[in-house]
């Protein structure tokens, strides 16, 4: 029993995942589970309006269509069982399809399905509730188009142990879909928090398709053949421990600094990352490089879980439109802001004419090969820039208005304007589809699984409550006393980094390439010194936490993406160009390691 | 009657065009005129598309939403009369939409339309014909979308003749427009060939919009006020010689220089500028600022016309598909490079491994390196590119497997990617031409639901080796010491035109022709666009003088890539093409390049 081996591989990471991964998982020895994560924070959203044309609609087709239905034959007779979150806003409408065609195809599959998740039907009396966002503490919004509330991992152990081939679900967090079949195989409980929390940590590592195993890896140079990138697989075993690593004879690389960058990928604080299983404390797991591409993952901790589900709401609130223009020419750039400022301030004018308010936000960018680096740009001389700029109003007038004038402004304003090739860049005037997302006690939403259409009883577990008081911070690292001031190195010489949104805040890890590294980074890197490094995002408030166990830090920067990813009309809306930005920091450090680097 | 002045307005020149221009040309004391043009060449296409699924549309709705509609009270009491070929494919479905404003706001108005361009219902028995495509001798294509022949002025002068205070057409030539009201106000007549050019002349420069009055120019600087461009205006007299001006309190910038830049604009022979109604002659053409923002036009003159009209079609051509990553950080150039690489090799596996061909083309740009600048860029080292991948193929499919592969590499591949901005796979609408003769179509003018065939000359007459080409002047006596740029001693603009682009290049001063002359040899010209040619070796270069306006006009053969409507490139309009030359370094005497540096230093 001990060493039984469960291999899980990560098949997609987003809504659109290539479709090499599943042939290549299929080839791996021994694979039990494929998992497939489509649901970013948005997509809910998008899903709710399929369904307001077609009420049948409301799940991702792809996974029927590239992911699942060209193998299915191979899912019967290796095996392999395959979890995915396709169902979004219709798990029972995707189980029919998938069981209609699995019939065309002569396969006999068990079809599983978890929802419950799916709150439409109470957004009145949610409404009346009271509820506030929990970050920005907004009212409950006036329309809807989603509401779901994300479900752990044991609903769909519930449906393997019903013996189902393929388990489909509404919104459940991303890493359930690696737990579950985790607690299925191994009998985990729900109390068992450090287990559940190893789980966790691979499901984090596996759910996001090749992040894991070299794609956007800090030292890109060093990861070979992005065509055929490998997508991840776990060796997971009962004690919680884990082995990262990826199909044989594929791409890419799987590191300790691979799967560490992963680790922090769009964490906030790494001891209390919360999902509904468990509370994870990530700060002192240990990674190991125990072969080629081969990682072993230990020493993750975990705390009972909190008594509540985040629930997710999706809605409308405005119009927005994006107005993209290439400019071509000497001094470019300096055309591309007067444009910018012309085109504004003459739709600023129609609106006041037409008595509309004003535009309840603006964004410029100027795209000259720096556009995001704000005061550390460098000037650019570039002959080609691109205009940006895109607004918001509540009314859709405004925003036909602005869309109108900009596209004037090829004939009307700047020698060199030209219409560009950049299909799809420039949008026309569309409805911005924002976030609210509350809590809400766990009892009052009970989550529903069924296989092969007939339901199977489940009742969540009971266990104590998360209590922030739990945590300990590790102690940091002493200060240095060899500095020397003089001497500094660009970050990235020193570590490797990993940034990505989390709504109105981003984070970046930073993982110090060697232990020794760790306290001159940490004495450079304070938390005010990342703030005034990331002055141009509007920071308003940095936190550090301490990764001891992996000699990394990771930063947490706040009210500064515009809104995120959902929302945000800047260039990196996805802040993943903010750890690049932050390895060119200037890193003070010792006579002898800077020796050391100048030599390496 | 010789001192009549007839103003027009240029109101539009683009299917999507600013809201500012009528109210603005509302307020001019005199005006006669307000001119809509709306459609490019492709912009059938997408009318006809948009009639594929609901017969009813196929015509500009902001015409009667943003342009015309709010202001029908206005126009009517003023007098002023309407021209736009706002009618697209369905120009009685637009007279139908205006006459119910109209009826709503209680204006009396009398609508026009003009069609018969229309030739989709004869596309059967003309693919019967050895149709040629007139430059590429290509037969007609398959998946034909729309198909219009383009008319000229007469039938508009005709139907205005009948009391038409709104004229609506389908495909016309843009600065018929213009000509039409004008044939009509001095009755001018078929055979007036120097007349009929001075009118297409001013047809030309009024049709663009506020290309004119100051928008794109050169010297960009010194165009006041872009946020209140003004448009422009005609004054227009009998003898064919026209103001060109903008109505008072706006921005922008009408001067010798705006004018001779929209003259040349998207021209490629100028002795042969081709509409229905004549053959213009733009090397006569004279310029004179004869008052603030008010420039003189005259001495235009022409030829008899050809016997043919211009058919343009679109149609249907497979799928394209494009990728547009943003890559932040440093070395971003070469991740973006690498990416590009293996997103096409894992692609082009995958075509095979489906059994289906490869890509009929893929296009890789990397926006931040500029790369429309081959190998004069500068070796700039930009830590946020585009990577912009652009494929095409026949079947719907390759190009939904490119969108799928290009959008995993935000986790596959390079760091510092962010989320793609590119567009989903979409249809390819390509274009073609080919020559009817005049007499197989019939201009139908319709005046309060009475029709009738216009009475169109059909005759032609135009004979090609008659035109006069302008004797090339010596080359200048003082020798060059110096180099100074282009832009230093010329105006310049560019435009494509299908697979070619022009580029015209005004000498800021006469005497400095003879210099920038020698320096812009066809041989330099196709060298300095050595990037952009289609066969490097078997280059086509073409220059025209132009010297009534001190001018060359500069065409580069197949170096469009497929030109506007095909083209992947991120200047598919060739607006830049003339940024590009004005760097051109042009060997000066001393004297001129004194003259011009002490100038810029100003």
């Amino acid at each position: 029993m001990t060493d039984k081996i469960v291999k899980i591989g990560g098949a997609a990471g987003a809504s659109i995942d290539s479709a090499m991964a599943v042939p290549q998982l299929l080839g791996v020895p021994g694979m039990n589970y494929l998992i497939f994560d489509y649901l970013g924070e948005g997509a809910m959203a998008l899903f709710a309006k399929l369904q307001q044309m077609d009420p049948n609609s409301g799940y991702m087709t792809d996974f029927i269509d590239v992911h699942v239905a060209p193998y299915m034959r191979d899912i019967k007779e290796k095996g392999v069982k395959f979890i995915a979150n396709a169902g979004a806003l219709n798990p029972r409408g995707l189980a029919k399809a998938l069981a209609k065609r699995a019939d065309e195809l002569g396969v006999s599959l068990k079809i599983g399905i978890v929802d419950g998740d799916d709150l439409r039907d109470r957004v009145d009396a949610l409404r009346a509730e009271g509820h506030r966002d929990m970050f920005s503490g907004a009212p409950f919004p006036e329309t809807v188009l989603s509401i779901n509330a994300y479900l752990g991992g044991f609903p769909i152990a519930a449906a393997l142990a019903e013996g189902a081939d393929i388990v489909v679900t509404g919104r459940v967090v991303d890493s359930a879909l690696i737990l579950g079949p985790l607690i299925h195989e191994f009998g985990w409980k729900p109390t068992d928090y450090d287990l559940l929390a190893a789980g966790t940590a691979a499901g984090h590592l596996l759910e996001c398709g090749a992040q894991s195993t070299g794609g956007t890896f800090t030292d890109w140079r060093d990861v070979p053949d992005w065509a055929h990138p490998g997508y991840p697989v776990g060796e997971c075993r009962a004690d919680g421990t884990f082995v990262m690593t990826k199909p044989a004879d594929s791409g890419g690389l799987c590191s300790v600094g691979t799967v560490a960058e992963q680790l922090l990928y769009e964490v906030s604080d790494p001891q209390a990352y919360i999902v509904p299983d468990v509370v994870c404390d990530f700060s002192g797991v240990k990674l190991e490089q125990i072969g080629p591409h081969r990682v072993s993952v230990t020493n993750v901790k975990g705390y009972a879980p909190t008594a509540t589900y985040k629930v997710c709401v999706t809605y409308e609130d405005g119009w927005r439109a994006t107005s993209v223009m290439p400019i071509v020419g000497i001094d470019a750039p300096a055309k591309a802001a007067r444009q910018a400022a012309a085109i504004l301030e003459r739709t600023r004018e129609m609106l006041r004419d037409r008595n509309l308010g004003d535009f309840t936000m603006t964004h410029v960018e100027v795209l000259d090969g720096e556009g995001s680096y704000g005061d550390r740009r460098r000037g650019s001389t570039a002959r080609e820039a691109i205009c940006k700029v895109a607004i918001e109003h509540d009314d859709k007038r405004a925003a036909d208005i602005f869309w109108r004038e900009q596209f004037s402004a090829m004939m009307n304003m700047s020698v060199g304007t030209t219409i560009g090739s950049l299909s799809g860049f420039g949008r026309a005037p569309g409805p911005v589809t924002k976030m609210f997302s509350f809590l809400i006690d766990k009892r009052q939403v009970p989550a529903q699984v069924q296989v092969d259409a007939a339901d199977v009883p489940f009742e969540a577990g009971r266990t104590a409550v998360f209590q922030q008081a739990m945590l300990v911070r590790p102690e940091p690292p002493a200060v240095p006393s060899d500095t020397d001031p003089e001497r500094t190195v660009p970050l990235i010489s020193l570590a490797w980094a990993r940034s990505g949104d989390k709504g109105d805040l981003f984070n970046v890890g930073v993982i110090a390439r060697k232990k020794e590294y760790l306290p001159y980074i940490r004495s450079a890197l304070t938390p005010d010194a990342v703030k005034a490094w990331y002055v141009n995002f509007d920071a308003k408030k940095v936190l550090r936490y301490d990764l001891p166990g992996f000699n990394a830090l990771n930063f947490v920067v706040d009210e500064s993406l515009a809104g995120g990813i959902n929302n945000s009309p800047r260039l990196d809306a996805a802040a993943k160009g903010m750890a690049q930005q932050l390895l060119e920091f200037p890193v003070p450090v010792s006579e002898a390691i800077a020796a050391s680097l100048k030599n390496g | 009657m010789s001192d009549k002045i007839v103003r027009i307005g240029g109101a539009s020149g683009a299917f999507v065009d600013s809201a500012i221009a009528v109210p603005q040309l509302l307020t001019v004391p005199g005006m006669n005129y307000l001119i809509f043009d709306y459609l490019a060449e492709g912009s059938m296409g997408v009318f006809g598309r948009m009639q594929a699924m609901n017969p009813a549309l196929g015509f500009m709705t902001d015409f009667v939403d943003v342009h015309v509609g709010p202001y029908l009270q206005e126009i009517k009491g003023k007098g002023i009369k309407i021209v736009a070929n706002a009618g697209g494919l369905n120009p009685k479905g637009l007279a139908e939409a205006l006459r119910r404003r109209a009826d709503e706001m209680g204006v009396k108005l009398t609508i026009a339309t003009v069609d018969g361009d229309d030739l989709r219902p004869r596309i059967d028995e003309l693919r019967k014909r050895s149709i040629k495509e007139m430059f590429t001798g290509a037969p007609l294509p398959e998946k034909i979308l729309t198909m219009n022949a383009y008319f000229g002025g007469f039938p508009i002068a005709d139907a205005l003749a009948r009391g038409a205070d709104v004229v609506l057409t389908g495909r016309v030539v843009d600065s018929a427009l213009i000509l039409g009201p004008l044939i009509h106000e001095f009755g001018w007549k078929p055979g007036d060939h120097d007349l009929l050019s001075a009118g297409t002349v001013a047809g030309h420069l009024l049709e663009c919009g506020a290309q004119v009055t100051g928008g794109t120019f050169t010297d960009w600087a010194d165009v006041p006020d872009w946020a209140h461009t003004g448009y422009p205006v005609g004054e227009c007299r009998a003898d064919g010689s026209c103001v060109i001006t903008k109505p008072d309190g706006t921005g922008g910038l009408v001067s010798v220089g705006t004018v001779a830049e929209q003259l040349m604009y998207e021209v490629s022979d100028p002795q042969a500028y081709i509409v229905p109604d004549v053959v213009v002659d733009f090397t006569t053409v004279k310029l004179d600022q004869v008052g603030p923002n008010r420039v003189k036009v005259s001495g235009a003159t022409g030829y008899a016309p050809t016997s043919t009209y211009k058919v343009s079609v679109t149609y249907d051509d497979g799928w394209r598909s494009t990728a547009i990553t943003p890559i932040i950080g440093v070395d971003a150039v070469k991740r973006a490079e690498r990416q590009a690489g293996a997103i096409l090799q894992r692609t082009r596996e995958m075509l095979r491994d489906r059994n289906m061909p490869d890509w009929r083309l893929a296009h890789q740009e990397i926006l931040g390196t500029e790369a429309g600048y081959g190998h004069r860029a500068q070796a700039l080292q930009p830590r946020e590119v585009l990577m912009k991948l652009v494929v095409e193929h026949d079947d719907k499919k390759a190009a939904d497997l490119f969108w799928r592969e290009q959008n995993s590499a935000i986790m596959n591949m390079s760091v510092g990617t962010s989320i793609g901005v590119g567009g989903m796979p979409m249809p390819i609408t390509q274009h073609y031409s080919f020559l009817i003769d005049k007499t197989e179509l019939e201009a139908r003018v319709t005046v309060n639901g009475e029709s009738h065939a216009s009475k169109v000359p059909t005759d032609g007459g135009y004979n090609a080796s008659k035109t006069v080409r302008p004797a090339v002047p010596p080359p200048p006596a003082e020798a060059a010491t110096q180099t100074v740029p282009l832009v230093s001693v010329a105006w310049a603009r560019s435009g494509e035109k299908g697979d070619l682009f022009n580029v015209a290049v005004i000498a800021r001063q006469p005497d400095y022709l003879g210099y920038i002359r020698q320096a812009l040899t066809p041989k330099a010209i196709a060298d300095w666009y050595r990037h952009f040619l289609a066969d490097k070796d078997n280059w086509k270069v073409t220059a025209y003088e132009v010297p009534g306006i001190h001018a060359l006009n500069f065409l580069v053969d197949e170096s469009m890539a497929g030109g506007i409507n095909k083209s992947p490139r991120l200047d598919s309009g060739a607006k830049g093409m003339a940024q590009q030359l004005l760097e051109f370094p042009v060997p000066v005497p001393d004297a001129i390049a004194r003259k011009v540096n002490a100038a810029r230093a100003a």
